[in-house]
């Protein structure tokens, strides 16, 4: 099954942060490492397609006053969410290893 | 409101959807509101197991630094709080707030809890008006069908 260019990345932010990984902590994590911040509207309906789909497993936790007493919702990713996550990091590594740099700049003859 | 007096400084309250709203030393659940007077922070799970069964508790310090988010956007919000993946989508805004709130002060913050708000909502909105496309398309093909 394909997953899009956010949904890997909110499936390893997930993994890297086990097991606490929530909407905030997500995003922060993405930010951190690649630069791009996604909004958390974003970052929920990632995780509402991944966890419709059997990737992604959450649990209740704790209720603060920073968040309005609204409680956290913790994601895990499941067996078949890292398998296909793992399809897709493979599929993207294949395709980078038949990449030409340099042919934007022309350069692709000079090096080839 | 069905609420439950513990001890002299805790009010416990049984909730079915953990659908509530803490504001300074008041407490709103399902659009009901109650004072909660010299209250100490208690973990829901506290009395998960003991007193009440399933989600239950809404216990907040009246001292405790509620986020106070600008109450338009906060109130466009509500409605949508549906599912408990809406509520803790919602719980993460108002964290966000919090946070920037001491990173870049109220206003910038301010500004930021609305821009959060819209983009949560766009798709939300954008699902709700192609439901209505859909049916307005569906109701005159049959009235075509049924009066022509």
């Amino acid at each position: 099954m394909n997953i899009g260019a956010l949904e890997q990345h909110v499936l390893m932010a997930i993994m890297a942060l086990h097991p606490n990984g929530y909407g905030v902590s997500i995003q922060e994590h993405i930010l951190r490492r690649t630069g791009q911040e996604y909004s958390i509207g974003s970052i929920y309906a990632a995780l509402g397609r991944l966890e419709d789909k059997g990737f992604l497993e959450s649990r209740q936790g704790e209720a603060t006053p920073q968040r309005g007493g609204r409680a956290k919702l913790y994601f895990t990713i499941t067996a078949p969410g890292e398998k296909t996550l793992q399809a897709s990091l493979k599929a993207t590594r294949s395709l980078q290893r038949g990449l030409r740099w340099g042919t934007a700049f022309g350069l692709s003859e000079a090096v080839g | 409101m069905n609420e439950k007096k513990k001890s002299p400084a805790h009010y416990v309250m049984p909730c079915d959807t953990g659908a509530y709203m803490l504001n300074g030393g008041s407490v709103t659940f399902n659009g009901q509101s109650a004072m909660i007077a010299n209250a100490s922070v208690i973990k829901a799970e506290t009395f998960s197991s003991t007193v009440f069964f399933g989600p239950t508790v809404v216990v907040h310090s009246k001292d405790a630094q509620a986020p106070n988010p600008p109450p338009i956007p906060h109130d466009l919000l509500r409605p949508f709080a549906r599912s408990k993946r809406d509520l803790a989508a919602i719980g993460d805004i108002n964290e966000l707030y919090d946070r920037d709130r001491a990173r870049f002060g109220r206003a910038r913050a301010r500004r930021l809890y609305w821009a959060e708000t819209l983009k949560f909502l766009w798709p939300l909105l954008g699902r709700a008006f192609s439901r209505v496309i859909k049916w307005a398309v569906i109701i005159d093909a049959l009235k075509r069908h049924l009066l022509g």
